[in-house]
């Protein structure tokens, strides 16, 4: 079971001195897969992503890489991007690059190679003896992604890989996510952006205040949180004597689209019937499932509230 | 831990490398020493040129002092009859900075002088208003006392004392002032050099703590290794800057020694000025041929080196601290370890330095010069007096062991350290990531 996961981490712990960061927290993230980290600043993201890179120790817990446990031997496995200032901006790009290459241990010719095919392919090759001081804040999020997989990691965190990118780059590093999932790699990555989990994500884990509130597949986990909604359309207008009509609410009058929130335990099958019987012209029923971003503010919000 | 030493060689390259490249580097190094230059000039011009004068006005009741205070150097006396009140007048009327009042008292042993001043008096106006004062009472008390001048003058002389010290079988003379001079300056040098590097060191830290390339860092090195690197480097990175000056320092000094040589060579010494210039020049050349012989007595290259020997090792041993310091100290925040747990025994160790010059062989020095936080100090000020060899090599052994303690804690401290920002590091806290890690 242990193999299927490229990352375990098992009841994980860690407090500082008047805080608890994690909170036996667990997390899979299966092997081949986009996985989502989500959760509100402050909810032990970074601590768990910092306990996975080794820089900190859990207080408690277990943490296996590809099913074995995580040591040192991983960490030329696991290719990282924090969330910004990640870089020597005094630096010139290619040096830099070739800095973190040969701490790698990669031979300079083979890391110089890399660096160029790499920079030409994010557009950045007319900097690349450039400070990257001088580059935006796009371009620099670029150059550390390029940092983070050049030397063609198993595992790739990102922290908040969107950060500062325009749409044009946003989407471009997305295909090249995509693109490492296509050759093998796993990825783990936190995010604010929730369209972007629904695009991207095969699973996502949510904590909050250290400690796991859901985790799973994405569609699975939007399924779980369903809350007897139906998307419909009609041919024709609904006739407003239907005792339906009042029900439904109307996304869009003149294509005669809407959902209808249906009472709990109420099943869907009687509703359909009933619309079948008034021969209404029904072309469309399906489940509205909830976004990700609204299961997010709702589950977020309520432990808010406790508070 | 497997230390890896070709990281720490690219870290020590790319540490240097960045530094050294800088226009704030290149500035400091070549255009540091000229405005430091510059500046002492202007201190000196400005001293010089903007030097106040003093205007005092004296009334004399008792008649003997008044004519024996003499003008100097930009003090002013000026003679005042009638009351006192009348005095007073006339001072505040004619801009006088005080009234000295001298009534009708015992020349030996006066009461009642008076020093009233328009405006609160500085320290040193008060002080030359005194001295010419003791003078003219010093000449009057002859006078009245019938003591002839040049009596009391070979009475007042000071015995001469000529030190000697054995070694080697050997007398060697006249060496405790010069003995006493070089342990001061290389005090004076270290705790300088000691306190910039290791400054430069915790800025360097800190500042990296503040980006989040540190923890790219760490996911690739091991923290000693970057530790280690940055303080190869940034102890390299000063000895470069302190070399460019001696350098520079030196064809300066070549500069202006050719410059003034041949000023003096076409100047004709024909006067009775150019004749006391010449015994001057006669006289300083006696004593700087004693200095020298002096320096070489006390064999000053050995001193040298072993100076240099304490520089590095000092530097790597307070360096690891101040690096450590760095670590636990959130960017422009405030909060964290105050910077004087460091400093504090530098500064310490400096003022017993002074202690270790006036009696090299006290216990006080004895264990300063034994003790690593202060040996780096203290020793190279008793290095000129000769310690026993044993002492030297307890304090050099003692130094070398450590830093490898100081860097082993530092690193630590700095892996404890440098993720914990955005809020007060607690000493608790500190000492739980510290067995952590």
């Amino acid at each position: 079971m242990q193999e299927d996961f490229i990352l375990s981490v098992q009841q994980a712990e860690k407090k500082y001195a008047e805080h608890i960061a994690l909170d036996k927290v667990n997390l899979q993230v299966p092997k081949g897969a986009i996985y989502g980290l989500l959760g509100r600043n402050g909810a032990g993201k970074t601590t768990l992503i910092r306990c996975v890179m080794q820089l900190l120790m859990p207080d408690a817990g277990h943490l296996f890489f590809d099913g074995k446990p995580l040591t040192k031997a991983h960490q030329h496995l696991i290719g990282y991007l924090p969330e910004e200032k990640g870089l020597y901006t005094d630096m010139y790009v290619t040096e830099h690059l070739l800095y973190l290459a040969r701490l790698r241990g990669m031979p300079r010719k083979q890391a110089l190679q890399i660096i160029e095919e790499k920079l030409n392919a994010f557009g950045l090759s007319e900097w690349a003896q450039r400070k990257i001081s001088k580059m935006s804040k796009g371009m620099q999020q670029k150059v550390q992604f390029i940092a983070a997989t050049m030397h063609a990691p198993q595992f790739l965190i990102l922290d908040e890989p969107f950060t500062g990118l325009d749409p044009v780059n946003a989407a471009m590093m997305e295909q090249e996510m995509k693109a490492f999932k296509a050759r093998g790699c796993s990825i783990l990555f936190s995010t604010h952006r929730m369209e972007q989990v629904e695009d991207l994500c095969d699973g996502i884990a949510l904590i909050d205040k250290g400690k796991n509130v859901l985790q799973g597949e994405t569609n699975e986990v939007r399924s779980r949180y369903g809350t007897n909604q139906w998307n419909l359309a009609f041919d024709q207008a609904l006739e407003k004597e239907h005792p339906l009509y009042e029900r439904v609410q109307w996304v869009n009058q003149e294509q005669h689209k809407g959902f209808i929130s249906l009472a709990p335990g109420e099943s869907p099958k009687d509703v359909l019937k009933g619309l079948i019987v008034a021969q209404a012209s029904l072309k469309y029923w399906e489940e509205r499932l909830p976004s990700i971003g609204e299961i997010f503010v709702d589950l977020v919000g309520k432990g808010n509230d406790e508070n | 831990m497997k230390i890896n030493w070709n990281r720490i060689r690219l870290i020590i390259a790319r540490e240097y490398i960045t530094r050294v490249r800088t226009r704030s580097f290149l500035l400091g190094t070549f255009l540091g020493p000229l405005g430091m230059l510059l500046f002492m000039f202007a201190f000196v011009w400005v001293s010089i040129e903007t030097k106040s004068v003093t205007k005092v006005l004296v009334l004399d009741e008792s008649g003997k002092i008044q004519e024996r205070l003499h003008d100097k150097d930009y003090l002013y006396f000026t003679p005042a009859k009638g009351s006192l009140s009348d005095a007073k007048e006339r001072c505040e009327k004619e801009s006088y900075d005080a009234l000295l009042y001298v009534p009708q008292c015992d020349i030996v042993q006066p009461r009642g002088i008076k020093l009233m001043g328009i405006h609160t008096l500085g320290k040193q106006e008060k002080d030359r208003v005194s001295y010419a004062l003791d003078a003219a009472f010093e000449q009057a008390r002859l006078t009245e006392l019938k003591i002839d001048q040049v009596v009391f003058e070979s009475i007042s002389k000071s015995v001469p004392i000529e030190v000697l010290s054995k070694e080697d079988g050997q007398e060697h003379i006249g060496r405790t002032e010069v003995a006493y001079g070089v342990g001061y300056i290389s005090a004076m040098l270290m705790y300088i050099l000691l306190l910039t590097y290791g400054m430069r060191i915790m800025n360097s830290v800190n500042s990296e703590k503040s980006g989040r390339i540190v923890e790219v860092m760490l996911s690739v090195v091991e923290p000693f290794e970057l530790l280690l690197g940055k303080i190869v480097a940034i102890g390299a990175l000063s000895m470069t800057q302190f070399a460019a000056w001696v350098f520079m320092g030196s064809w300066a000094e070549i500069g202006i020694s050719i410059w003034a040589q041949s000023r003096l060579k076409g100047m004709p010494m024909v006067t009775p000025q150019a004749g006391m210039m010449n015994s001057a020049m006669n006289t300083g050349a006696i004593r700087v041929t004693e200095l020298s012989g002096a320096l070489q007595d006390i064999h000053i290259g050995q001193i040298i080196l072993v100076v240099g020997v304490y520089l590095v090792l000092g530097y790597l041993f307070y360096s690891a601290l101040f690096a450590a310091l760095g670590a636990l100290n959130n960017d422009g925040e405030g909060g964290g370890i105050p910077s004087f747990v460091v400093t504090m025994p530098l500064l310490v160790s400096f003022y017993i330095s002074f202690q270790a010059g006036g009696s090299p062989n006290g216990s006080l020095s004895l264990w300063g010069s034994l003790i690593p936080f202060s040996s780096p100090i203290i020793m190279p000020t008793r290095l000129a007096f000769d310690p026993p060899w044993w002492q030297l090599l307890v304090s050099l052994v003692a130094l070398v062991l450590s830093i490898f303690a100081a860097i082993w804690f530092a690193a630590k401290i700095y892996k404890a350290g440098i993720l914990m920002s955005g809020k007060r590091i607690t000493i608790k806290e500190l000492w739980r990531t510290f067995k952590q890690s």
